[in-house]
């Protein structure tokens, strides 16, 4: 575990108060620098205040709910921000994520998965990568595919809506940052290790065999994510944004 | 919303007609019978004869009223009948307000109880579902807290408690809110999210693979589809011990069928695993995870997308689950 110089400071924005003396504990325990606040007021002179690395917001808030605090912290900061909703809903999660949200976690949640989460998110912003994780609406289109990464969704070229797991997404969104480039398996081991900790080597041959099937369409399939042999692979289409 | 109609207009006509017809018959009968005997003065049995026939075809009107009131009466009561029949299948149905006096009270007694079943239902709905988005702030605290237990066996046992309690709260709240789900129909790849549901199961170790094409679109809400296919495959491998999907074109239909080797349905049962809280084996009920309401949110969601949900055990032994949805 690689221990940053400074503990990061992490902002609870919770109303339960059981739920935040709990979650500032864990922090703590984790060698994290926790704060609080119960509501977007207090939130509000806590960043004033305070640098804050990281923002834990609860979506269920008395007075303005955690969407519309994600958006008013958006328009100054790009601090990471992840959401924690007692409503498990795909809707949620896609708001949440294109009001410029870093990650969402759904109610209940381990300490586990929690802390999981925490350290990704800072692993890739810390290390400066923030850069090659394109954010918002840009969509990106190759061959006929459309990528959303706001929304998390890849259409193909028939327009149908094709689902991906988050794993194969991010893998994906991996190859088409980096088009016509070859990309050794360490690297996208570690780029996909940022979201699943237990990511292997062989998993990655896994994920990239799935994707391939989910990108096949009738005569273009091997050609989108070529294997080139003891390296890594290579996307061999032109990535084009908007 | 469907209207019905319980008082039938024309019987009044058809009433009127029969009455007029059958007073009209009498008074020529008698005209007849009278003319006859003052012609040919007759004799007293032909008068008699003539009387009991002209009160024969009187009854016989009367006879034909009846009847026609009778079956009219029925009418209003078949289609009262029927409308109750269809009250909590979907639609909401309403009776007209109209007609006789007591077909009309009967009608608006009715329309006001379907209003308060509906009203009460809605009600009930919204405070189980309630009550359900409230419970995961306390499962989430239970479950930070089960996070600095320091006995590893203790700690697990908790966990799996809590994700019990949590897969619960989910079925439930799938169940309730299925009815209104704001998720537009989009054209999907049934495909894709078939080999997604696959894939997190085969991550997990456990025994699912999948068969069939690479691509087919559907129209359909692309995450109750994935809810849909997950809770067989779900099912398939929890009671069937494997789960193997298998995607095929037929025709005009798009079919995921998900197989196991597991002990199947006895055929008496197949309809009944569809009914909400239904588990097969009640005395193993304390062993299975969820509420049993699996399969039937699995049924509403594809009667939503216009299609249908097939159990079959195999020949071979083991349970077939196909869902059935129309291909673009």
């Amino acid at each position: 575990m690689a221990t940053a110089p400074l503990a990061p400071t992490i902002l609870i924005v919770e109303d339960d108060p059981a739920l935040r003396t709990l979650l500032m504990r864990l922090l703590r325990e984790e060698g994290f620098q926790p704060l609080s606040a119960g509501h977007g007021a207090e939130m509000a002179r806590v960043l004033e205040t305070n640098t804050v690395d990281l923002i834990l917001l609860d979506v269920m808030l008395p007075g303005s709910n955690g969407f519309d605090l994600c958006r008013s912290i958006r328009r100054e900061s790009d601090v990471p921000i992840v959401m924690l909703s007692a409503r498990d809903d795909e809707t949620d999660r896609l708001i949440g994520l294109e009001l410029g949200a870093d990650d969402y976690i759904g109610k209940p949640f381990s300490k586990k998965e929690l802390i999981a989460r925490i350290r990704a998110i800072l692993r890739r912003t810390q290390n400066g990568q923030q850069a090659s994780q394109p954010r918002g609406h840009q969509q990106m289109t190759f061959a006929g595919w459309s990528l959303d990464p706001g929304r998390r969704e890849l259409l193909s070229p028939d327009g149908a809506f094709v689902d991906l797991s988050g794993a194969e997404f991010d893998l994906l969104l991996a190859f088409v940052s980096s088009p016509q480039r070859v990309i050794g398996r360490e690297r996208l081991l570690e780029m996909s290790r940022a979201r699943f900790s237990d990511a292997s080597d062989r998993s990655i041959d896994v994920l990239v065999s799935r994707l391939r099937r989910k990108l096949a369409v009738t005569g273009q399939a091997e050609s989108l994510l070529r294997t080139v042999r003891g390296v890594g692979y290579i996307f061999t289409a032109a990535v084009e944004r908007r | 919303m469907k209207l019905l109609r319980l008082w039938p207009q024309r019987l009044v006509g058809q009433v009127t007609l029969v009455l007029m017809l059958a007073v009209a018959l009498e008074f020529i009968g008698s005209w007849i019978l009278f003319e006859y005997s003052r012609l040919i003065r007759a004799a007293p049995w032909i008068v008699l004869l003539g009387s009991v026939g002209s009160a024969f075809i009187l009854g016989l009107g009367v006879i034909a009223v009846a009847a026609l009131v009778l079956r009219n009466l029925s009418q209003p009561l078949r289609s009262l009948a029927e409308a109750a029949d269809k009250v909590g299948q979907g639609a909401h149905v309403r009776i007209a307000e109209s007609g006789a006096r007591d077909l009309k009270l009967v009608a608006k007694a009715f329309n006001a109880m379907q209003d308060r079943i509906t009203g009460l239902l809605r009600a009930r709905t919204e405070a189980l579902a309630a009550v359900g988005h409230d419970l995961r702030t306390p499962l989430a605290r239970l479950r930070l807290r089960a996070g600095f237990v320091k006995d590893a066996e203790a700690r697990e046992a908790l966990e799996a408690d809590v994700d019990e309690m949590t897969t619960m709260l989910d079925s439930l709240l799938a169940y309730l809110g299925g009815q209104e789900d704001p998720e537009p129909p989009r054209r999907t790849d049934l495909a894709a999210i078939a080999m997604t549901v696959i894939g997190d199961a085969a991550d997990a170790e456990r025994p699912a693979t999948y068969a069939g094409i690479d691509h087919l679109p559907v129209q359909a809400r692309p995450l109750s589809l994935k809810r849909a296919i997950s809770n067989i495959v779900e099912n398939a491998l929890h009671y069937g011990g494997d789960a193997a999907l298998i995607l095929a074109r037929e025709g005009d239909t798009a079919v995921v069928a998900v197989e196991d080797n597991g002990p199947g349905i006895p055929e008496a049962e197949l309809a009944g695993v569809l009914q909400p809280f239904h588990r097969l084996d009640s005395a193993r009920a304390r062993n299975t995870a969820g509420l049993g309401l699996g399969l039937t949110i699995v049924q509403q969601i594809l009667q939503r997308e216009g299609g249908e949900l097939v159990l079959r055990n195999r020949p071979q032994g083991g349970l077939r689950v196909e869902l059935r949805l129309p291909a673009l």
